[in-house]
């Protein structure tokens, strides 16, 4: 009886450590599957690294389902975004990393986006009126007409103005606290209004520069804010003036929202006007030409100069646009919105533009990055200059 | 009375370990060391620390050769060209805290027989590929090695050699670190983590944050796959760099450029925005409570050199300086408030003096407490400067303020001296 029960311990016994030995080899033989796998996508053989992958992906028993991150990885760059969303979506299925949820869902809406070739870009609101949409939109009535949404109450001397200003105005906010500001909130009401000429407008806006189209205004009244922006319909020749719903308009928002999001510290002005210029609703290629012939005749043009420039002393302001409008395109197109987020953060909390980078990327502090980010910014908008140039030339 | 002080010399050729003069005290106590007599007072100088007695107190001092003389004549016993007796001689002297000589002498050995296996470990020679190696040279033969991918070799023999010497603690570190990433590199993703756990416990401070780190991570990603999800380095997007840069996907940890990203998202992830998170609280606290804002400033400190542990000897480090710097800036405006206040009242005084009569006394009472506000200023001062002068290019104003006011305190200290030494 005694020896029955020795011989059924000891056979449980080597059952278990022969289970051990077998699960230890089991998981070192998906590891080296697995990095094999890794090895060929490193190399650049994607179907076989693929295929591989999915042979571990696709165990019965589950134990490899990162493997399908190397599956979907491999499909992306062989551009099968389809099949790669949904090998992302198979791993998503039996994942625990909250990091690597995220990685993941990233992915797959890089992949629908990539799979849906470039998004249709929204023209300018100049590029979608007719010519008979220009002359109706020119007419100035006696009322003021009121339109009103979320965040606008746009008043003009036009029906249909006021309601196109106040849909343009809601299309720049997203723009701006989306693509700009990288999904800062805005829940504030703006009064914009839209004043009949110049005269008008210098009459009625607050603090309206002569020169300027358009302003806006923060004011304070017993603890109420009131956020303002003044608009002009026509120009000087009496004709709708295009330019105010394609650039005043969301240039002067940007400056309304950036002000408001830095609160009591003051913006830069290379970063600011350089955001204004952002969100204006289509790319003024003539200020990429001017910055590129500017930057390709001085290439020691200095970055820290154009950081702590002042408004009373620029010497030429169409050069020192071009350069900020260049500049702050530049850091946007490559940081990702966390990143770009962090930089306005950053400077909003005291730093100086070039320090705010360096630790919104978390790169190590060198005194050779300014000078190396300047001769990469100087190149980039050099080469787009060029392009534009080569495209001027062809039509 | 006094008693005679009896000299006596012994040769002690065969002594192993010789100590130096031997002092017997009247009361029976006896002392080992290098006995000299001045006068009347017999010193004895030993390994830790220094006696004095009186030559009443002595019995009688035993003098001896000295460990240097002892070897001079075992050298001169020993055959010049036999290997065993000079090592004799060499282990003699490495045994007696004869170094410089010890190791000569094995240098010796090892020109009458280049293959003396003993001499050479105690050099720290490894052999490596049939030659002999010096310890450094060895190492750096290693990382060729695991530079070209042999890690059978560095496992099966360089390793191996170099783990049969008697090695410091650091050396033996710098080993374990090559084992550790050949394990890694080579795809034994388990070994890996269990080599450098064992570094984490086996080195200390900030070392070891580096290798618990890494540790963590083969832990977290036990198949050596981890998911890239931003360009490293992360300059890489802004400015283009000469090194080939990691795209955002699944690599292998074997890869060194992806542990280094691996180690720059956990430092950040981890270390760097705790750090953010103390700083942030101890911005709020400062105004109201300083003493908390400075500890919670120090506890920031420790995140951020953490952060900059994990990153060192990666294509990113010193990833936290920034921080460092904004702690400095912090804690020098704070010290710049009490140097303020300092100079404040030191003007107050100076005002005042003058206006109404007042004895020799309170003149000169007034004129040391002038000096005690200028003397604490300066030790501020002098604070502000110790803080500012590791970043001298972000910090460049703090110096150049600080260091002109203290020009300016030293000048008027000057004076007050003068004044004060005047009226004595």
């Amino acid at each position: 009886m005694v020896s029955r029960r020795l011989v059924i311990v000891y056979g449980v016994a080597v059952a278990g450590v022969c289970g051990l030995v077998a699960a230890g080899s089991y998981h070192a033989e998906t590891t080296r599957g697995l990095q094999d796998a890794l090895a060929k996508l490193h190399r650049g053989q994607l179907s076989q690294a693929e295929a591989d992958a999915l042979v571990l992906a696709s165990r019965s028993d589950k134990s490899a389902p990162r493997a399908w991150l190397v599956v979907a990885s491999a499909r992306q760059r062989r551009g099968k975004y389809a099949a790669a969303a949904r090998a992302y979506r198979n791993f998503l299925a039996n994942c625990t990393s909250p990091r690597l949820r995220a990685y993941a869902g990233e992915q797959i809406v890089q992949c629908t986006a990539d799979g849906s070739g470039p998004a249709p870009r929204r023209a300018a609101p100049s590029k979608r009126l007719t010519a008979a949409d220009l002359a109706e939109l020119a007419t100035v009535e006696k009322q003021m007409r009121t339109e009103t949404t979320e965040h606008f109450v746009v008043r003009a001397r036009n029906a249909r103005l006021a309601k196109l200003t106040a849909i343009e105005a809601e299309a720049s906010l997203r723009r701006i606290c989306g693509y700009i500001l990288c999904g800062q909130a805005y829940p504030h009401s703006v009064a914009i209004t839209v004043w009949a000429d110049h005269k008008e407008y210098a009459d009625h806006a607050r603090d309206a520069p002569e020169w300027a189209g358009g302003s806006f205004t923060i004011t304070s009244d017993n603890g109420v804010a009131t956020r303002r922006i003044d608009l002009t319909q026509r120009d000087a020749d009496g004709r709708f003036d295009t330019i105010m719903l394609d650039r005043v308009l969301p240039h002067e928002m940007c400056h309304l929202v950036v002000h408001e999001f830095f609160g009591d510290v003051e913006c830069p002005l290379v970063l600011d006007e350089g955001l204004a210029m952002l969100a204006e609703c289509e790319t003024d290629n003539a200020r990429v030409m001017l910055a590129g012939l500017v930057l390709a005749a001085d290439r020691e043009a200095s970055l820290d100069d154009l950081f702590v420039r002042p408004r009373h002393t620029i010497g030429d302001p169409a050069v020192f646009y071009a350069k900020s409008f260049t500049f702050i395109e530049f850091l946007r197109n490559r940081m990702t919105p966390e990143q770009f987020r962090a930089f306005l953060s950053y400077v909003k909390g005291g730093c100086g533009i070039g320090d705010a980078i360096q630790r919104a990327i978390c790169c190590p502090d060198s005194e050779q990055f300014i000078p190396a980010l300047a001769r990469a910014w100087q190149d980039r908008t050099v080469l787009q200059a060029q392009f534009l140039r080569a495209l001027a030339d062809r039509k | 009375m006094r008693r005679t002080i009896t000299a006596v010399c012994v040769v002690a050729l065969l002594a192993s370990s010789v100590q130096g003069d031997r002092l017997d005290l009247l009361d029976g106590r006896t002392f080992e060391g290098l006995v000299s007599v001045d006068g009347d007072t017999v010193t004895v100088k030993m390994t830790y620390g220094t006696l004095q007695f009186s030559q009443r107190e002595v019995a009688r001092i035993v003098y001896m050769d000295t460990p240097e003389e002892v070897l001079a004549k075992k050298l001169a016993a020993a055959a010049p060209d036999s290997a065993e007796d000079l090592f004799a001689v060499a282990k003699w002297a490495l045994d007696n805290a004869l170094d410089r000589q010890g190791k000569q002498l094995l240098a010796k050995v090892i020109t009458v027989d280049p293959d003396h296996a003993e001499a050479r470990r105690r050099l720290l020679h490894a052999r490596i590929d049939g030659k002999w190696h010096a310890f450094d040279q060895s190492l750096e033969l290693a990382r060729g090695k695991l530079q070209a991918r042999r890690y059978e070799d560095l496992l099966g023999k360089v390793i191996p050699a170099l783990k049969a010497l008697p090695l410091a603690s650091a050396q033996r570190t710098a080993v374990d670190d090559i084992r550790a990433r050949t394990y890694l590199q080579g795809g034994r993703v388990d070994d890996a983590r269990g080599a450098f756990s064992a570094l984490a416990e086996q080195t200390g401070g900030l070392a070891a944050v580096r290798y618990a780190a890494i540790a963590a991570i083969l832990v977290e990603y036990s198949d050596g796959m981890y998911v890239v999800n931003k360009v490293y380095p992360p300059q890489a997007t802004l400015v283009p760099t000469k090194n080939p840069s990691l795209d955002v996907g699944p690599a292998s940890l074997s890869r060194p450029i992806v542990l280094d990203a691996a180690l720059h998202d956990r430092a950040t992830r981890t270390e760097l925005e705790a750090g953010k998170k103390l700083l942030a609280e101890a911005r709020k606290i400062e105004p109201t409570d300083p003493d908390a804002a400075r500890t919670k400033y120090a506890l920031a400190t420790l995140r951020f050199q953490r952060a900059d542990a994990i990153v060192v000897g990666t294509r990113t480090p010193h990833i936290a300086r920034a921080w460092h710097v904004e702690i400095a800036r912090r804690r020098i405006s704070a010290m710049r408030k009490l140097v303020d206040a300092d100079a404040k009242k030191c003007d107050e005084i100076d005002a005042s003096l003058g206006r109404a009569e007042m004895s020799r006394k309170d003149y000169r009472a007034m004129l040391q407490r002038m000096m005690y506000h200028l003397g604490s200023a300066r030790e501020g001062l002098k604070g502000i400067l110790a803080l500012a002068k590791p970043y001298p290019r972000a910090l460049v104003l703090e110096i150049k303020w600080a260091e002109v006011d203290l020009k300016k305190i030293e000048g008027w200290r000057k004076v007050l001296a003068t004044e004060l030494d005047n009226g004595k």
